[in-house]
């Protein structure tokens, strides 16, 4: 009887073990099904209108690489930041998302729950995350007047876009006690609950509202892991002041030394200032072959791509090659800039304008229309013109050093794997080459696609500021690479009589003098105040008999009515 | 039933064939380096391998991302290798850097890294670069996780590649930078660097 039961106990114990055992493997298994499906996730929000991809497409900045968890933001701790620190915003108004740091957002977005112009979505380790891409610095708006209708235009500088404040409130989030879960969570789910009531207008993709699990990942690791993502990023850029950039500028060719691990302590001041106007970024087909950034210290289209592409946290090991490659094409040539409303232009001043052109300005900044030259016409648009001679502020280029420029020529390194093939050899040859026909084009594509993206080989440094094509001129301003001379017409005139304070940023357009307004109540109230004698932002230069600045008064208004046409 | 032991022994054979093709594949094996450089004689000169890369050989990935990692503590100023060594515009590796496949990618140091063919360009600090490299392998950081964290920033390694990386290569590495910045100081004889100061500036 007793040898029967403890019989029966062993078989039952065994039995019970045998149940715990297999419930146990089953749910490791159902675990790990999970844990590798939310891992390897990886889903872009795509568009099927190059223009929209332009506007919102990933560049892939907000995946990670095994140890490098990447750059992307979670949706909902994006939008919930606004909402949390409106003590951070410049404005301190809660409910407007990032319109205050002069972000776009589309008519009939809700700023609250929507992404602006600039932001990309992908979901990645099963989070719908979001960072910035390329139309985030190009595209920028203007209006007729205070009550004017906002007309955006892509590919345009963003004039109104202050990347430095908008830095400084990310890392001031960042570094603030209440980011953290027990205040995070609670807004978040506020803010879901408002999303899933405010009637949203239709979309491809939506972010996933966040469901049980998402609430334990964020609550013990999500919140924190961004805090640490976010500081150690900004932390590396420390030594960069945002507060100098201002709407519509960013300074280039510091965060490329972060990056580098370039020791800043002991650089010299004149090598931290580099701060310029976002560039436009129409017609690239015309631009290949020209010397590109303002001081013409690369040739390839396809690296200087890259290399703003970093900003929008896109590596040599996260790049959505593809996606990239789509926008670069969409830039090539179909993107265009509007033109100058015909009506303001005064038909008769043209011609004037046109001849006073051609003798003054055609030499170093081409044709009014891409190509911007012809063959044999001994144009030196897109080469450099020395310090000496333009004599504008010297401060971006100093601060792309030829260390720098050096050490570059390690990023993208092991790109493309058959660097060392013919086929790769002839890319990085034909990058730098101007377009002339159809089959140059269709060589290059070719080669592209085999060899792209490949290590930067073209970087250099110079000792001039490059001369630019004046595609769109008129949505360019304020001129000069730091942005310091608010219209065309002050640029006529000499640095004495150019204005020294203006407010950048600020889109309401003056059509006569061309550029944004820059004075009166409400450009001091909406804009930033540039003031022409701080380090960096010197208006000099560009000035003298063969720049055009002591043509008559009569000579420069005619030479603008023109200008406008570009 | 008798062929049984044979199959093991067929089978163990080959696996340990493998294993150790694979080892040689991937630290032993010896690849040319293109004709870009070999070929062209100023290119050999500046970036030919003079056959070191077995012996002082830094694998390629330590070696590129190193001055990202420490620059900022353990070289004089801005610029990673380019604040102490000369460096051509538009090149992966400065002056006196040959890149040669063995195994992997590794990086060994020819003669262009002391003796510059003319006085155009900086003069590499070899007390700097040294120095460098010494600071750098004694620093807590030159650890594993650091270095590949590093590199998975430039870099998309292969499975192989990173295991190798994480369990020999970057340990090893440790001694090769301490041994290189001692070889560093004491070109062809003893105390040379004690006499002579080389030229730091530009």
């Amino acid at each position: 009887m007793g040898v029967s039961s403890r019989g029966d106990m062993r078989r039952n114990v065994r039995r019970w073990l045998t149940w715990i055992g297999g419930v146990t493997v089953v749910f490791l298994a159902v675990i790990a099904v999970y844990a590798a499906k939310r891992l390897t996730d990886d889903t872009a929000v795509t568009y099927a209108d190059a223009r929209d991809h332009f506007k919102y497409g990933s560049t892939g900045g907000e995946r990670g690489w095994k140890r490098q968890l990447g750059f992307g933001v979670p949706y909902w701790i994006w939008i919930a930041m606004p909402e949390l620190f409106p003590d951070l915003l410049p404005d301190h108004k809660t409910g407007q998302g990032y319109s205050s740091f002069g972000m776009i957002y589309e008519d009939g977005k809700d700023p609250r729950f929507d992404l602006p112009i600039g932001m990309s979505m992908r979901r990645t380790m099963g989070i719908d995350r979001v960072y910035f891409t390329c139309s985030v610095c190009h595209t920028g708006t203007y209006r007729d007047g205070p009550n004017g209708a906002r007309q955006i235009v892509l590919g345009m500088p963003a004039n109104t876009f202050n990347f430095g404040r908008l830095a400084q409130f990310l890392s001031g989030s960042a570094k603030d006690w209440r980011f953290q879960s027990s205040y995070m969570l609670p807004k978040i789910a506020e803010l879901a609950d408002a999303r899933s009531r405010a009637a949203l207008p239709a979309a491809p993709y939506r972010p996933s509202p966040m469901g049980a699990i998402d609430r334990l990942a964020f609550r013990y690791v999500g919140v924190s892991l961004m805090r640490d993502q976010l500081i150690s990023l900004l932390g590396r850029l420390d030594f960069i002041d945002f507060g100098k950039w201002g709407p519509g500028r960013v300074d280039t060719f510091d965060p490329p030394k972060a990056l580098l691990g370039f020791r800043m302590d002991n650089a010299h001041a004149e090598q931290l200032n580099g701060v310029a106007d976002f560039p436009s970024v129409w017609n690239q087909k015309a631009r290949k072959g020209m010397w590109l950034h303002w001081d013409g210290n690369n040739c390839s289209v396809d690296e200087r791509n890259l290399s703003a592409g970093f900003g929008t946290g896109a590596t040599p090991a996260t790049i959505d090659r593809d996606a990239v490659t789509r926008i670069a094409d969409w830039l090539w040539e179909p993107a265009q800039p509007p033109p100058f409303p015909a009506s303001r232009i005064r038909q008769d001043r043209v011609a004037r304008g046109e001849a006073i052109y051609r003798e003054y300005c055609q030499t170093c900044h081409g044709t009014p229309k891409a190509p911007f030259k012809t063959a044999g016409d001994a144009s030196k648009v897109g080469q450099v013109t020395p310090i000496d001679d333009i004599k504008t502020d010297r401060h971006r280029l100093d601060t792309y050093t030829p260390e720098l420029a050096r050490a570059q020529g390690s990023l993208y390194a092991g790109y493309p794997a058959d660097a060392d093939s013919a086929e790769c050899r002839a890319y990085v040859e034909d990058v730098c080459k101007p377009v002339q026909t159809d089959q140059d084009v269709q060589r290059f594509r070719k080669l592209r696609a085999q060899c792209y993206p490949a290590r930067f080989q073209h970087f250099r440094k110079t000792n001039g500021y490059a001369n630019m094509p004046l595609d769109g001129l008129w949505l360019r301003a304020p001129y000069l690479h730091n942005g310091s001379v608010p219209t065309l017409r002050a640029l006529l005139d000499p640095q004495p009589m150019r204005p020294t304070v203006l407010y950048i940023g600020y889109d309401v357009y003056d059509f006569d003098n061309v550029g944004f307004v820059t004075t009166g109540p409400e450009a001091e109230q909406r804009g930033w105040r540039l003031d022409t004698s701080v380090p960096g932002n010197a208006n000099g230069g560009h000035e003298g008999r063969e720049y055009g600045t002591e043509l008559s008064h009569d000579d420069k208004d005619a030479l603008v009515e023109y200008l406008k046409s570009f | 039933m008798r062929a049984r032991p044979i199959v093991a022994i067929v089978v163990s054979v080959v696996l340990v064939l493998v294993v150790l093709w694979l080892f040689w594949d991937k630290l032993y094996r010896q690849h040319p380096q293109p004709a870009s450089i070999t070929s062209d004689r100023d290119a050999a000169f500046l970036y030919g391998s003079i056959g070191n890369e077995s012996d002082t050989g830094l694998p390629y990935w330590v070696a590129v991302v190193l001055p990202r990692v420490f620059g900022e503590r353990y070289l004089p100023g801005p610029g990673g290798y380019a604040a102490v060594v000369p460096w051509e515009e538009g090149k992966e590796l400065p002056i006196g850097f040959s890149k040669k496949r063995v195994g992997v990618d590794r990086v060994g140091f020819n003669c262009a890294l002391c003796h510059m063919p003319d006085n155009s360009m900086r003069k590499t600090d070899i007390k700097a670069l040294a120095a460098f490299f010494t600071n750098s392998a004694s620093d807590a950081r030159f650890n594993a996780d650091t270095i590949l964290t590093e590199i998975d920033l430039a870099y998309r390694l292969s499975v192989i590649d990173r295991v190798l990386y994480r369990g020999i290569l970057i340990p090893a590495s440790r001694d090769r930078l301490l041994a290189l910045g001692r070889q560093l100081m004491s070109p062809h004889t003893a105390g040379g660097w004690a006499r002579s100061t080389p030229a730091t500036s530009r």
